[in-house]
C-alpha cells in the first residue's frame, strides 16, 4: 500500500468504514511509515480539538420558555 | 411514555405531549444551532423555527426515521439557509477538492513535539474556530453533524439527503483542510 492510498482512505479508516483486510494493510503501513502515522494522529487531534471547542451547553431558561410560549400560541390557533 | 406515544398524542393536539417531546430534544437542537450558527440568539431562533415547523408538519412525520433525526433535518435545513446568507469569507470548494487530488502534495508535520498544553491555548482554538466557520455551508454542516455531534455517516446522509459516499468525501476534505490550518499555525507559532 502506498502513502497516497493512505491519504485517500485515512478518514474511512478513522471512521471504521473499511473492511478488515484493508484495515490490516493500513495498520501495517502505519507501523512502518512515520509520515502516514503523523497524518493519522494529526487528523485525530483535529477532530478532538474541534469537539473541545463545542462543549455541550444547557438551553438557557429564558430561551426555553420563549420557544415553549411561541409554540403554545400556534397550538391555540 | 414512549416517543411514539407522545408523537401520536401531539398529532391529536395534545400540547403537553409536544412539550414533552421538546423537553427531550431541545438540548440537542439548541447545541446544533450554536455549533452551526455560532451565537445563542441565532441558536434560539433556529430552535423556535424548528419546533414550529415540526409542529406544523407533524402529520407528515411517518416514523421512517427517528423523531430526533427528523428534527435535525428541519433544523439543519433552516441553518443552511442562514449560513448561505453569511458574508464571512469562505474557502472555495476547489480549494477543498485538492485533498484527494494526487497532484497535491500534503505537507505533514509532527505535532507531537508540542506539549499537550499547547493545544489548549485560546489562540489555537480561535484559529480552528475561524477555519470551521470558513467552510462552505455544505461542508460545515457535514463536519459538525459527524465529527462534533458524533452522528453516524448514514444518519448525516439521511438528514442532508445525500449519499453516504458524498458525506464521506465532505468529511474527509473538511478534516484535511482543518488539519492543514492547524499545521500552518503550529509552523508559525509552535516548537
Amino acid at each position: 500500500m502506498k502513502c497516497e492510498d493512505i491519504e485517500k482512505l485515512i478518514s474511512e479508516f478513522i471512521d471504521n468504514e473499511i473492511e478488515k483486510s484493508m484495515r490490516d494493510m493500513i495498520e501495517e503501513h502505519l507501523k512502518e511509515c512515520r509520515r502516514c502515522l503523523s497524518l493519522f494522529e494529526t487528523i485525530e487531534k483535529t477532530i478532538a480539538l474541534s469537539r473541545s471547542i463545542y462543549r455541550k451547553k444547557k438551553v438557557p431558561k429564558g430561551i426555553s420558555e420563549r420557544v415553549y410560549y411561541e409554540v403554545r400560541i400556534r397550538f391555540k390557533k | 411514555m414512549s416517543e411514539q406515544q407522545l408523537i401520536e398524542r401531539a398529532k391529536n393536539g395534545d400540547t403537553k405531549a409536544f412539550e414533552e417531546l421538546m423537553k427531550r430534544t431541545q438540548t440537542n437542537i439548541y447545541n446544533l444551532g450554536l455549533r452551526l450558527l455560532g451565537n445563542k440568539e441565532d441558536a434560539a431562533d433556529l430552535m423556535q423555527e424548528t419546533y414550529i415547523k415540526a409542529y406544523e408538519n407533524l402529520d407528515r412525520f411517518e416514523g421512517r426515521s427517528s423523531f430526533s433525526t427528523w428534527l435535525y433535518r428541519i433544523a439543519t435545513n433552516n441553518a443552511l439557509m442562514k449560513l448561505r446568507k453569511e458574508k464571512n469569507k469562505k474557502v472555495s470548494i476547489d480549494e477543498l477538492k485538492k485533498f484527494g487530488d494526487k497532484s497535491y502534495k500534503i505537507e505533514i508535520s509532527d505535532w507531537s513535539e508540542n506539549p499537550s498544553s499547547y493545544f489548549k491555548s485560546a489562540e489555537l482554538k480561535e484559529v480552528l474556530q475561524k477555519a470551521i466557520d470558513s467552510l462552505p455551508p455544505k461542508y460545515k454542516s457535514v463536519f459538525i453533524l459527524h465529527d462534533v455531534e458524533g452522528l453516524p455517516l448514514a444518519e448525516v446522509a439521511r438528514i442532508l439527503s445525500l449519499s453516504v459516499p458524498a458525506v464521506k468525501t465532505r468529511v474527509h476534505r473538511s478534516r484535511m483542510y482543518l488539519r492543514e490550518k492547524i499545521s500552518e499555525y503550529i509552523k508559525k507559532h509552535g516548537n
